[in-house]
């Protein structure tokens, strides 16, 4: 068990760990548990069973290193920086009313292998996750190709281990003169350290596809993906059955412009979520028997503008709104992560 | 757990071979192996996107909206229903219906752009040299070839057929079916589980699993290996592997013969299609009148549940 948290606040703090909310800022009351949604967009799935990203031999790798402020309706953490380095450190203050929470970061990607490091003010929240990704391309066609994906990821709490992942991926592209065509069909098991949270883990099977277009400055990425998860069921409440086995159905958006000045980009995902059986429970001495929905949206705008070769100023803003079937109300909007904007200063360290 | 290692082993052992296909051309194998793994990688490795995209919503929209309906993400095929706790078998039916659709809709795109590389190489070495040549049918070849007398006729799966009635008769008349459930299915649901085991079930395996395990595994592991029986048993052991498991042992035989008529026939896959078809649609009446007599319920036609079958040969 985690230091210092019962049963009903690990499952409540679970949520903001996998939502990349700072623990902190979280009601740790089991009522709250139910009725937060379970958002999909949780760090791991972005990550390692998400479609396999074909970065150049040739590009630029970088050094980056970033400070800035964001102002968060919820503080969570730094995006990840653009363009891709191959290592990151940043300083991060988010704010939240008049509190602030100052959080340090660092990541360091290798070709086959990644770390992430996260020291908030608040040490309850510090965590660490580590990846592997071990990517082999074969060439197929004049202009096909296909690439095995081993990948796995561990996540450490507080010191403790938490959660842990394993699993296979293969992706095939195809590139045409203007556009690449990206398949992916990724297999993989998850586990939870903690025991409460067993009944979360289980088997998942994920079919990313994407297309890239790239037209005159624009650049257009349209990407969907389907996901099915089998696990177990948990009696979270007295007379109450709550089921996590469920189909994940995503669309996501993109668009880049490059102009003299900067990088104007647009992103917009929504995401469903779907239960494959009912859940029964109570909230607030009110029976409850639905099969879970949650649905999310969000957009995020951001500018990118060179100052000089090495120095970038980005600014952007996320809407992120979350509606849910949970709970006594259908599909309100829980506001739990709702808003953020944020503005950093990156230098560059060519030549790593 | 030692089925589902040894799928990959197989699967993976047939993707790596993609690199050996003819220089730039287009690779059999990894069409193949790709779209077997990931719905729509065949068509837009072949320059069509799009219809790759079609094809993936169809066939993973299918299988996974069924896992609402019926089992969660196994990819096992011909399972029987679970009678759910609550409601009715409506749901079970539906799912076991659209899984069964989409998981044999996408064997047979698996085949058919696996047989389109071929054709689109077939003046290359690895085609000319390959032991068991390309069936070159069509889906509609495909879905005609159970009732094509041609295939029927032949001693080579009447005799089987045969032997197979016999043995289903004697073993309903003679294995006594529990009444294992107080659920009493209604004429609807009677009707949809009757369709799901005496129609898509013997069209889709007809359909869509021989193309895949005899037209394109069997025939990819005797190019990898030099070997017919090592070629038999992987596509054995392969289909076997995603059958439920009471059904592996038959399954695994069903393979072998299956594998052997193709060979006999020099890769023409119609007379193991029309085998096939006929052998399920016995063994889906036989689960039919089992499923009644375990609800309580006789044959459709008689109260007393005698029954003869009728070989339409």
């Amino acid at each position: 068990m985690l230091h210092g948290f019962s049963r009903e606040e690990l499952v409540v703090t679970d949520l903001a760990f996998r939502f990349l909310v700072l623990a902190c800022c979280v009601v740790s009351a089991l009522a709250h548990a139910i009725e937060l949604p379970r958002r999909p967009l949780s760090p791991y799935q972005i990550f390692n069973p998400g479609i396999w990203e074909d970065v150049p031999e040739d590009s630029e790798s970088h050094i980056g290193f970033s400070i800035g402020p964001t102002l968060q309706s919820n503080p969570g953490f730094l995006p990840d920086s653009a363009p891709p380095s191959k290592a990151d450190l940043g300083v991060n203050i988010a704010l939240e009313g008049a509190s602030a929470t100052k959080l340090a970061s660092g990541r360091i990607g290798i070709d086959y292998a990644g770390s992430y490091e996260g020291f908030p003010e608040d040490e309850v929240s510090s965590f660490s996750q580590h990846d592997f990704d071990l990517v082999y391309r074969i060439p197929v066609g004049t202009a096909q190709t296909m690439a095995f994906r081993p990948f796995g990821t561990y996540m450490g709490w507080q010191n403790t281990s938490y959660f842990g992942l394993l699993g296979f991926a293969v992706s095939g592209m195809f590139k045409a003169e203007t556009s690449s065509h990206s398949l992916q069909a990724a297999f993989y098991e998850d586990h939870f350290f903690q025991d409460s949270l067993a009944d979360r883990q289980g088997f998942h099977i994920r079919f990313d596809y994407r297309w890239d277009f790239s037209i005159d400055d624009l650049y257009l990425r349209a990407m969907f993906y389907l996901e099915h998860n089998k696990t177990g069921r948990e009696r979270l409440v007295p007379n109450g059955t709550l089921n996590f086995s469920h189909n994940d159905l995503g669309v996501r958006f993109s668009a880049d412009w490059n102009r003299r000045w900067g990088v104007l980009s647009c992103l917009t995902m929504l995401i469903l979520r779907e239960d494959v059986l009912t859940s029964s429970y109570a909230v607030n001495g009110i029976g409850m028997n639905k099969r879970r929905e949650d649905f999310q949206i969000v957009f995020r705008p951001n500018v990118a503008i060179p100052i000089t070769s090495r120095l970038q100023l980005t600014a952007w803003a996320e809407i992120n709104r979350n509606f849910s079937n949970f709970g006594v109300g259908d599909f309100e909007d829980d506001n739990a992560v709702n808003w953020s904007t944020g503005l950093s200063l990156r230098a560059y360290f060519s030549g790593v | 757990m030692t089925m589902k290692l040894l799928t990959w082993v197989v699967i993976l052992t047939g993707i790596l071979q993609a690199p050996k296909a003819v220089a730039d051309s287009l690779s059999p194998a990894a069409v193949g192996w790709g779209n077997l793994l990931i719905p729509g990688l065949g068509a837009t490795f072949e320059g069509h996107p799009g219809t790759g995209m079609l094809e993936a919503g169809i066939e993973i929209g299918l299988f996974v909206g069924g896992t609402f309906g019926a089992r969660e993400g196994n990819f096992t095929i011909d399972n029987s229903v679970i009678i759910p706790q609550r409601g009715t078998l409506y749901n079970p039916l539906a799912g076991q219906a659209m899984q069964e659709i989409g998981l044999k809709l996408h064997f047979f795109d698996t085949f058919y752009h696996y047989q389109q590389a071929c054709l689109s190489i077939a003046d290359s070495d690895r085609e000319r040299n390959n032991p068991q040549p390309l069936y070159k049918g069509t889906w509609k070849d495909v879905l005609a070839a159970p009732f094509r007398w041609d295939n029927l006729s032949d001693p080579w799966v009447f005799l089987p057929l045969m032997v197979g009635l016999g043995y289903f008769a004697y073993d309903y008349h003679t294995t006594p079916v529990p009444q294992s459930s107080t659920y009493r299915p209604r004429t609807g649901e009677n009707m949809l589980y009757a369709f799901n085991s005496i129609g898509l079930i013997p069209a889709g395996s007809a359909f869509g699993e021989e193309v895949l395990f005899r037209g394109m595994i069997q025939r990819e592991a005797h190019l990898y290996t030099g070997s017919l029986v090592v070629a038999m048993i992987s596509q054995s052991l392969l289909f076997a592997s995603i059958h439920p498991s009471t059904d592996r042992v038959a399954s695994f035989f069903g393979g072998l013969y299956f594998g052997y008529l193709t060979t006999r026939y020099q890769g023409n896959l119609e007379q193991a299609i029309a085998m096939h078809f006929w052998f399920d649609l016995l063994s889906g009446i036989a689960d039919y009148l089992r499923f009644r007599l375990q609800h309580g319920q006789g044959a459709p036609w008689s109260p007393n549940a005698t029954f003869s079958f009728s070989v339409p040969l």
